[in-house]
């Protein structure tokens, strides 16, 4: 019953537990960890990103529950919010900052009632431009504003949550960017929180949380935005934030053991986005980057206990790890990634995937009928109609197929699923397989497949049925075609 | 075994005759019953009919074709077009050699009419053991029945 | 695979049988002995029989030079097969026979040999074919009248040339004036062996000397029938009677009485260029007759006019006969449970002239039985229990089923029932037509007539019935056999 605390800062944060939920959707195995406490910290609320990411927690979260535990396919591992561990009903995955919305920076630090002299101090700190921030979009950039906007996250009642469920044996991974404004700052003061959680008044004492497993994933620029003279944002000052952040880091984060693993990614090749600070605004493509920080928690459960070791609040040996591809192309596949990638998610987002392609091209139309459908429970008209199949299963299919879609014509380009195309051709550059006795990949062989399996189980309720068999269906029907993926 | 058949085609008696019957139930001149033909053409459509089946549900059926007018559809008509050649070639071939007692009147309609009646047990033959086979089938379990 | 096991079991299926086949010699004999005599079975032997044609399991004598069946020895065989086993056979080889003439001679029979008579010809015609029919040394011939009066004749040239010409005066050889019938049959009965037949030429008219003819024929019936009653005790006894007529020329002695010589005596009536019935009684035991009748035919001789044979025969229970699927009106099918002698969904015709009409034929043997052509035909010898109409027809040809004729039954009352056919047992009518009570009457009819040969005939019948009750202690029947046909309609 181990449980997994992911705090996601900033933009990159709430991206990366996006692209996490996905790969735990396809049925990526997080081993020891039944659950995923997600802790989304950004301001910006009406990011359209973290819109995005909510709602596709939200539907993972209505699948789940109608699927329960111990199924061993797709959506295995359970996404919880921090209020629902206890028990309770609904709660949120973000964590609400105060006295942001609407206000301008300088009115946070109460700037007009401030002496002179302190006044001055600020003016030092902070430049003109920090002052008259509007923080509902974030700190747009500015760490500075956001390390002083961001304490008050040890006084909150999420970080009490948190602590209070904070269990002996559970761990916890942070992810933030380190060229943007909330990620950068918020990283260091949330680790800080809780490596010195024992002298936090606002706590019961809690040894084991100063002690606890801490993994972390910093993300280095991996893309642009276009110059815009209006903007607050610039790309030119990144590598000078991104410089300092790392040379504060050295002292504070890694320089100090305070993270057991620490991750660091980015890349050189990328695309320039649209400058749009704004309400409404940041609504990046998915990037094969924010795949590869999934990745990274998904390395970080699965580390042994021995390695990640405290003492003290401090990691006794800890660890600095970096990602690599094979090739340096523009348009990179399965085949092009590491073979430990390769197995721990290639096979579950293809299966993902042709399950996506027979919802859409097969299963409501010549597929319709099939004999594993009319066995109890029956996967009927009002199976198909009713909310688990037609909204919350389908909206999610929609959204990673969004994802993916997005990644394919991202830069780097990550496209290993084609999705239009015909089933044979499924996977990049592993057409499937051809045989005198093999019979022809097809939306019915995977019927096959679901017939022969519904035959032998039994199910307990119709939306158990349709993802159990859709699992094992999709792992058979890839065995037969796919020989690099057979298992 | 031969009196099971009998039984089950002189149902349809009416349709070939009297004298085909006694004819096909063995009868020579002097009304001893041989083997006669019931029993070979009963059993061979028993058993042809009942691999056809089990080969269908159990082998050929698949998601893709197991529509009632996909393949199990030709099939019952393949099995009904094989059974009334046998029923009507044996037949016929028993005229035509003169194997028939002379006494039994007896031509080629009747022979072509028991084909006739041969096929239709076939089709009914073919439905029945759908019905029976389809429920251990793993893809064929609503065939032939609508979805 | 369910597959593969029904594909194994195809071949058994399909090659199994499930009727019992035979199919060794052994088996085929041991069918024979466990079915004997049921003429049920005879048609499931004779089909299997057919397998062996043309091997050694059954006698030759089975099977006649084409290789077709013999029926009547196949019947015989099939009531009696460890016979055949070993090869005795009961019925004598024709040569074996002994045929032993016996020639009437008292007064009353000079008239049929007066000049050249049909009596003499076919008197003359039967020892001639006997002679060449059996062995000719086994052929005797004698004058009798009375039991001490048997005087053999072995004429040098020949029994032909005698008997042609014979004249009366030859005739007059011992006892002539004296006829007596009992004493004639006595001895000819005692005298005939179990390998001969007899043949006894006799006018049946008795000798009355003077006495009253009423009392002492009664007399004579009972000595004939106790004489009778004997030899059927310890044999199938029978005994053939053929009413001849030929032209008479000659005194005829009538059943009055008149004064002559100073005696009573019988009328004398003088009578020419007319035609006087005699008759020829063959008198053996029954196979041996059955087996010479397959060589002489009496009714083919000069003069026959009918027939009558008399045996201790039990009314047969069962022969063979079968329903043909020939001269059908309307339908129906065989009864399969009784595929020999029933019908099932028996439906009248709907069309033409034999419109409501249900119709079918019947084939039976009556080889075994020796009774006149016109007996057989006559349908009103047949009792019916059903309301059918019944023709007789005889077939030209014995076919390979072995059946002399078929029934034709019609009706229009068509039902479920069990029909019974009987052909009856009577004394042939023509027994009655030829007796007459009043011999003295010379008028044409009465010429054809003999003086009480209908009680005769009765008394010859009643010792048969007498000695088949004794037998087996039925009440015998008055029919010869009963088909039972069962229809369904």
């Amino acid at each position: 019953m181990k449980k997994l605390f992911i705090f996601g800062v900033g933009g990159t944060g709430s991206r990366v537990i996006k692209a996490l939920t996905f790969l735990l959707a396809s049925g990526v195995k997080i081993k020891e960890f039944s659950t995923i406490v997600p802790i989304i910290i950004d301001p910006h609320q009406a990011n359209e990103d973290l819109k995005r990411t909510i709602e596709i927690l939200r539907l993972y979260g209505k699948i789940r529950e109608q699927l329960g535990d111990n199924n061993n396919t797709f959506f295995d591992s359970k996404i919880s919010t921090l209020s629902s561990l206890k028990g309770s009903i609904g709660g949120s995955y973000t964590f609400e900052l105060e006295n942001v919305k609407g206000q301008k920076f300088k009115h946070f630090i109460d700037y007009d009632s401030l002496d002179d002299n302190n006044k001055a101090l600020a003016d030092l700190l902070f430049s003109k431009t920090n002052l008259e921030t509007d923080m509902d979009i974030g700190f747009v950039g500015n760490p500075n504003i956001g390390s002083i906007v961001l304490n008050q996250f040890k006084y909150s009642e999420e970080f009490k949550t948190f602590a209070n469920n904070f269990e002996e044996g559970d761990r916890i991974f942070i992810i933030s960017s380190i060229f943007g404004g909330t990620g950068a700052s918020g990283f260091p003061i949330i680790l800080k929180n809780i490596r010195t959680a024992d002298q936090n008044p606002n706590l019961e004492s809690k040894d084991f949380l100063k002690n606890a497993p801490i993994g972390a994933l910093t993300v280095l620029p991996y893309f642009n935005v276009e110059f815009d003279s209006e903007s607050a944002i610039q790309k030119s000052d990144w590598i000078q934030k991104t410089k300092s952040a790392l040379s504060y880091y050295e002292k504070n984060v890694t320089g100090n053991n305070s993270v057991n693993l620490m991750y660091y990614i980015g890349d050189k090749l990328s695309k320039t986005y649209k400058n749009d600070p704004g309400d409404g605004g940041q609504k990046n493509d998915a990037h094969f980057m924010e795949l590869v920080g999934a990745l990274s928690v998904i390395d970080f459960a699965n580390m042994p206990d021995s390695e990640l070791m405290c003492e003290n609040g401090k990691a006794v040996d800890p660890i600095a790890k970096e990602y690599g591809i094979k090739e340096n192309l523009e348009t990179i596949d399965f085949t092009h990634l590491g073979n430990k990638t390769e197995q721990d998610i290639a096979k579950y987002m293809i299966q993902f995937s042709m399950m996506m392609k027979h919802f859409e091209n097969h299963i409501q139309k010549a597929g319709k009928g099939e004999v594993y459908q009319h066995g109890a429970p029956a996967l009927d008209d009002a199976f198909f109609n009713d909310v688990f199949y037609r909204d919350h299963f389908a909206s999610f299919v929609n959204y990673y197929k969004s994802w993916l879609n997005e990644m394919a014509t991202n830069k780097r380009a990550f496209a290993p699923i084609n999705l239009d195309a015909p089933l044979r051709d499924t996977i990049a550059n592993i057409p499937a397989k051809k045989g005198l006795l093999l019979k022809k990949i097809s939306y019915h062989r995977l019927d096959h497949f679901l017939n022969t399996d519904e035959k032998t189980e039994n199910f307990e309720s119709a939306p158990k049925k349709f993802i159990n068999l859709m699992f094992s269906a999709t792992d058979k029907l890839i065995n037969e075609y796919f020989d690099r993926y057979k298992s | 075994m031969k009196d099971f058949f009998a039984a089950i085609y002189e149902i349809f008696i009416a349709i070939y005759g009297n004298d085909l019957a006694s004819h096909l139930y063995g009868y020579d001149c002097e009304n001893i019953p041989g083997d006669g033909l019931y029993g070979k053409v009963g059993l061979l459509l028993f058993i042809f009919t009942l691999i056809l089946v089990l080969a269908y549900y159990f082998k050929f059926v698949h998601p893709g074709n197991n529509k009632w007018h996909q393949l199990w559809l030709r099939l019952l008509l393949l099995n009904a077009i094989i059974h009334f050649l046998i029923g009507f070639g044996l037949a016929y071939k028993d005229l035509v050699a003169n194997a028939i007692c002379q006494n039994f009147i007896v031509n080629v309609d009747n022979t072509v009419f028991f084909g006739i009646v041969n096929a239709i047990c076939a089709i009914l033959l073919f439905f029945i053991f759908s019905n029976i086979f389809r429920w251990v089938s793993t893809h064929g379990r609503l065939t032939p029945y609508p979805k | 695979m369910n597959i593969r096991l029904l594909l194994l079991i195809f071949p058994i299926l399909l090659l199994g049988s499930c009727k019992k086949k035979i199919e060794t010699c052994e088996e085929l004999i041991n069918f024979a002995k466990d079915n004997k005599g049921n003429l049920g079975k005879l048609n499931d032997f004779k089909k299997a029989a057919r397998n062996f044609k043309d091997t050694d399991c059954l006698p030759k004598s089975l099977f006649d030079e084409n290789g077709a069946f013999n029926h009547e020895a196949f019947q015989a065989y099939f009531k009696k097969p460890e016979n055949y086993d070993v090869e005795v056979v009961e019925t004598p080889a024709i040569d074996e026979i002994n045929v032993n003439f016996y020639l009437e001679n008292s007064a009353s029979m000079w008239g049929y040999f007066k000049g050249q008579t049909e009596c003499e010809a076919a008197v003359g015609e039967m020892i001639v074919d006997a002679g060449f029919l059996f062995n000719e040394k086994k052929i005797n011939f004698a004058y009798i009248t009375t039991e001490d009066s048997v005087i053999i004749q072995k004429p040098k040239k020949g029994f032909t040339e005698f008997l042609m010409r014979l004249e009366p005066e030859a005739l007059k050889r011992g006892k002539y004036w004296e006829t007596k019938l009992a004493d004639i049959f006595k001895t000819v009965i005692n005298n005939t062996g179990s390998n001969e037949i007899s043949i006894l030429i006799s006018d049946c008219i008795y000798s009355l000397n003077g006495e009253d003819k009423a009392d002492y024929q009664a007399l004579e019936w009972v000595l004939i029938k106790q004489a009778f009653l004997n030899v059927l005790n310890n044999s199938d006894f029978s005994i053939l009677v053929n009413k001849y007529t030929s032209s008479f020329e000659g005194g005829y002695y009538c059943d009055s009485l008149v004064l002559r010589k100073g005696e009573m005596k019988e009328m004398k009536i003088n009578l020419s260029n007319v035609k006087r019935p005699y008759y020829v009684f063959v008198l053996g035991n029954r196979e041996v007759i059955q087996t010479a009748l397959q060589k002489i035919n009496f009714r083919t001789y000069a003069g026959f006019k009918d027939d009558y044979f008399i045996s201790k025969e039990k009314p047969l229970s069962e022969i063979d006969y079968r329903i043909l699927m020939t001269d059908r009106i309307g339908k129906f099918r065989i009864d399969r449970k009784n595929p020999q002698h029933g019908i099932e969904g028996a439906k009248k015709a709907n069309r033409g002239d034999v419109e409501n009409i249900f119709g079918f034929s019947v084939g039976l043997d009556n080889s075994s039985l020796i009774l006149d052509d016109n007996y057989i035909t006559d349908a009103k010898n047949y009792e019916i229990s059903g309301d059918y109409e019944l023709e007789v027809v005889k077939f030209d040809k014995v076919g390979e089923d072995g059946f002399t004729h078929k029934l034709l039954l019609k009706t229009s009352n068509l039902k479920s029932e069990e029909l019974n056919i009987s052909l009856r047992r009577q004394t042939p009518s023509w027994i009655s037509e030829t007796n007459s009570n009043n011999d003295c009457d010379q008028s044409g009819a009465e010429l054809d007539k003999t003086y009480g040969f209908e009680p005769f005939i009765n008394g010859v019948e009643k010792a048969f019935d007498t000695a088949l009750k004794k037998q087996d202690g039925s009440k015998g029947t008055d029919n010869f056999y009963t088909l039972r046909i069962n229809i369904k309609n």
